[in-house]
């Protein structure tokens, strides 16, 4: 039936989504969105080995908690970086603010 | 007190000579006043001589290194000297007085005639060899200034040149002479004992050349008669009485520093010269030339009487032979300014229209040809008594008496003689103040402007000749020597050579046409100096310039192209290796700047694309391992 | 839960939650990416419930609601066009993300397929709550507090950032003047170089709410 291959597959696709996602948007908000997918997949992954492999750690619990408060802890301050940038600049788009091209 | 008189003495003429450059027309009386002026202390010397009195005033000059006193002194010979140039110097600058009347340049000329009086003074007063050598130059540079007075007249700068070049020429030898007498016996003053070997020879060699050359002995007299195209009282007080006498003062003053084979030498050329002088006079055109022969020829006797060991009578002679001569020149002013030449052709029977200038001319004429009981006759024999022991030398002597007795009555018979008409109504050219008129207007020879000056002056100088005759004992107990004897046997000589030379007059009028072009043309010196001196001279010149063209300056530029040659290899040693290194370098670290910049596009989902990536890479090499 | 039930579960799930994870992604409005961002993690929220973690699973559910709908609000604020009527293209570069995006998908899965994971299915229970709470409290003591001062800097330097002027009190630049502060605005610009952090006009309500779901 459901065995951990099959969870970890899913959540390598959602990671790829992400990945996806955060390669492809030209606003700051959506790239955030994209991370916030590919650590949904790390907890998925998680999830899966705690359920499928070590049924007894309860640190594989302990890790889905520490990646939802770096899931808060990014958005935070992507949010920040965000509020920061558009102030100075008028704008989210990522595709005006390329001050670090060499 | 003495030593100030002495300053004194050199100092008057000197400022005279500034006060008659200013004085405007009143120049020719100005002069006269300082010239009188400077007499008295230089006669005030002779009197303090003449009672025993010496001084010296001198300062040490660079006592740091050695120090060479530099000063005046007073002894009897300098007391003389100076007195016989004051003397002759004032009746001079009378006669210029009148002789320059009416020429604009008079100022020039007198102002030039007082400085060298100074200087004059100053060369016979000198202490030490330093000083003399110091006036001896500008005595030298004060002769070129007057014989070049004359603007218009070319041989006039000619003369002036060939004067000068000679006689500096000749002063090397002066030159050398000190810096050897220095280097061997450590002192310049007078009284030094002449050093032994190769420094005493240059001693003797230079001073001896130095005293031929001032005083115009052959074969360097050829400038005496190109000297003669500058103004009669110049060529009276400087060519004739005063600074040709120089070398025989230098002689007489140098006695014990040239005694032996020195004297020896000078008292040859002293000879030989006194018979080529009196040939040379034989036969001169001109009568100022005659008279510069007849310089060079008494010079030379003065030479012999120096060399024979008889100081005393040389300064005799020079003393007698002073008035003499330039009484004679003075006269031939006169009669340059009647006829406005000094030709003898030209000035044919012009003693008949001026009588007492012709008188003048005559008595300085029978003394300088030695005709008792004028002055130079005892000179004279004094000095054929002194070389006695000299064969040779007397014989010579005897020669040169005869001779000057022969080329002084050759004048005398032009100057007294008939006029003749000539071709020529009036003489162009000749000095600035020009003939008056024809020959035989004796009014207006009468009425020629500072005739009256310049016939009392000649006068003096007459009177001169007449007395001087017995100043030859004081003289020598005044310089303390040997009074000079005069015996029978020298008398009678002396006359005979008159008796010869009076007699040669008219032979030498059809001397062999070679022999009287020869003496014309001053024996030919001038080629002899020329083969001699100047063609080595330019040679050597020539070659040590090709030397410094073809050897120094060679090697300089060899050097410099050299340098250049290494400079332009290292250069491109330095652009193709060091610049073209470090070039490349940059370039390279450019290049791979700029391939990195490309990375940085500053658009975050590209980086985020690379770190993708890049962890994919980790992935990789993290399986990788795992696996293996 | 059963495994069948666990199947019945898992399957629907994992598959809206990968559809509406790429929604978030082909939507052109702001407004929806944001609600199916929140579908797609809220539905893995139901498959941590289905994989036997109910702790986890409610957590998930109860997180993601609330910063997801912040992160709407975000949308509406800097969005020119939230709501995607104008039908504007927010994407870039799309063919050569997607060609990276399947190759991590492609290498991963590989990975899952292929390792030889260790262990049998095991049809226990997860580890209970108070399991999770010993872990927390015990062997996992250090690692939390670092977690929790990690969310307290997170929170002063978002605050510090967000603040009007930036972290250093440097104002906008001249000649773009924020219409939607007004002057009273500039005026603190200008007095912040001393003010220091201050509930000016940037206290959004945004910072109570990040802080509340910290925990």
């Amino acid at each position: 039936m459901i065995s951990l291959p099959v969870v970890l597959t899913a959540a390598a696709l959602l990671f790829a989504i992400g990945v996806y996602g955060a390669l492809s948007q030209t606003n700051a908000i959506m790239v955030i969105m994209g991370i916030e997918l590919m650590l949904g997949a790390a907890m998925l992954n998680a999830v899966g080995f705690m359920r499928y492999a070590w049924p007894d750690a309860a640190s594989g619990a302990f890790f889905v908690l520490v990646v939802m408060t770096l899931m808060a802890v990014e958005a935070t301050v992507g949010f920040a970086l965000v509020i920061a940038a558009f102030r100075n600049r008028r704008t989210a788009e990522l595709d005006d603010l390329t001050e670090l091209k060499g | 007190m003495t030593g100030a008189l002495l300053w004194v003495t050199v100092a008057l003429p000197a400022g005279a000579a500034a006060a008659a450059r200013v004085a405007g027309r009143r120049t020719g009386w100005v002069a006269l006043a300082g010239a009188g002026a400077a007499a008295v202390p230089a006669w005030a010397l002779l009197v303090a001589a003449a009672g025993g009195g010496a001084a010296s005033s001198t300062f040490t000059w660079l006592p740091a290194a050695g120090g060479v006193d530099v000063g005046l002194r007073l002894d009897p010979l300098a007391a003389v000297m100076s007195a016989t140039v004051a003397t002759v110097g004032v009746v001079v600058v009378l006669h210029a007085g009148g002789y320059f009347a009416n020429d604009p340049r008079a100022p020039h000329a007198l102002g030039g005639l007082l400085a060298f009086l100074a200087v004059m003074q100053g060369l016979v007063l000198a202490d030490g060899y330093l000083t003399l050598l110091i006036f001896w130059e500008l005595v030298g540079a004060l002769s070129a200034r007057l014989i070049a007075f004359n603007r218009d007249d070319r041989t006039a700068a000619a003369g002036a040149v060939r004067a000068f070049l000679t006689t500096r020429a000749a002063d090397l030898g002066f030159y050398v002479a000190i810096l050897a007498l220095y280097a061997g016996a450590g002192t310049l003053a007078f009284g030094a004992q002449r050093p032994g070997g190769a420094l005493g020879a240059l001693v003797g060699i230079g001073l001896v050349l130095a005293a031929m050359g001032k005083s115009a002995q052959a074969p360097l007299q050829t400038w005496l008669a190109g000297a003669m195209a500058g103004p009669t009282p110049v060529s009276a007080l400087l060519h004739s009485a005063t600074m040709v006498a120089a070398g025989v003062y230098l002689l007489i003053r140098s006695d014990a520093l040239l005694a032996g084979w020195p004297l020896e030498v000078a008292g040859w050329v002293g000879a030989i010269t006194a018979v080529a002088g009196a040939a040379v006079a034989l036969a001169q055109r001109d009568l100022k030339r005659v008279l510069a022969g007849s310089t060079t020829s008494q010079l030379g006797l003065m030479f012999v009487a120096a060399a024979a060991g008889a100081p005393a009578v040389a300064l005799f002679h020079l003393v007698a032979h002073a008035a003499g001569k330039a009484g004679m020149f003075l006269a031939t002013g006169i009669f340059q300014h009647e006829r406005g030449s000094t030709e003898l052709a030209d000035l044919r029977g012009a003693g008949r229209d001026d009588r007492a200038a012709f008188a003048g001319f005559a008595i300085g004429a029978l003394s300088i040809a030695a005709v008792p009981p004028f002055a130079a006759f005892w000179s004279k024999d004094a000095i054929v008594g002194a070389a006695e022991g000299h064969p040779a030398w007397v014989l010579l002597v005897l020669i040169a008496g005869a001779g000057s007795a022969a080329y002084l009555l050759r004048p005398a018979l032009v100057l007294g003689g008939e006029r003749r008409a000539r071709g020529k109504g009036k003489v162009e050219g000749g000095t600035e103040a020009s003939s008056v008129g024809a020959p035989g207007d004796r009014a207006a020879v009468v009425g020629l402007p500072g005739r009256g000056r310049m016939l009392v002056a000649t006068a003096a100088l007459a009177v001169g000749s007449v007395a001087l005759g017995v100043v030859g004992a004081p003289l020598a107990n005044l310089l303390d020597l040997p009074v000079p004897q005069v015996s029978l046997m020298s008398v009678a000589l002396s006359l005979a050579a008159v008796a010869i030379g009076a007699g040669a007059v008219l032979v030498a009028l059809r001397a062999p046409t070679a022999l009287a072009r020869a003496a014309l043309r001053q024996l030919y010196a001038s080629e002899l100096l020329r083969a001699v001196v100047q063609r080595p001279a330019l040679a050597a010149a020539a070659l040590l310039d090709r030397v410094d063209a073809r050897g120094v300056d060679a090697a300089v530029d060899g050097v410099a192209r050299g340098t250049l040659r290494a400079a332009r290899s290292q250069r491109w040693v330095e652009e193709r290796g060091i610049d073209a290194g470090v070039d490349g370098l940059a370039r390279l670290v450019g290049r791979g700047g700029a391939g990195t910049s490309r990375l940085q596009t500053g658009r975050l989902h590209e980086y985020l694309r690379d770190t993708v990536l890049g962890a994919a890479a980790v992935g990789a090499v993290v399986a990788l391992t795992a696996l293996t | 839960m059963s495994d069948l039930a666990t199947a019945l579960v898992f399957w629907p799930s994992a598959a809206i939650m990968l559809v509406t994870g790429l929604y978030v992604f082909r939507t052109s409005s702001m407004a929806r990416a944001g609600l199916l961002l929140l579908a797609s993690l809220g539905i893995e929220g139901l498959i941590f419930l289905s994989l036997a973690s109910e702790f986890l699973g409610v957590l998930q559910l109860l997180m993601m609601s609330g910063e997801m709908v912040i992160m709407v609000f975000f949308m509406v604020m800097f969005m020119a066009d939230p709501g995607g009527l104008m039908g504007m293209d927010m994407t870039h570069d799309k063919r050569r993300s997607a060609a990276v995006a399947a190759g991590v998908a492609a290498a991963l899965g590989a990975v899952a397929v292929a390792t030889d994971w260790p262990g049998a299915v095991v049809t226990g229970a997860a580890p209970d709550i108070e399991q999770i709470g010993f872990e927390v409290m015990g062997r996992s003591m250090l690692s939390f507090l670092f977690a929790g001062m990690t969310i307290l800097f997170a929170m002063v330097g978002g605050i510090l950032l967000a603040k009007h002027g930036g972290r250093l009190g440097i104002p906008a630049p001249a000649g773009e003047p924020r219409d939607e502060e007004g002057a009273g605005a500039i005026g603190s610009a200008l007095a912040g170089g001393e003010a220091g952090v201050e509930p000016g006009v940037e206290g959004e309500p945004e910072h109570p709410s990040h802080g509340s779901h910290a925990p």
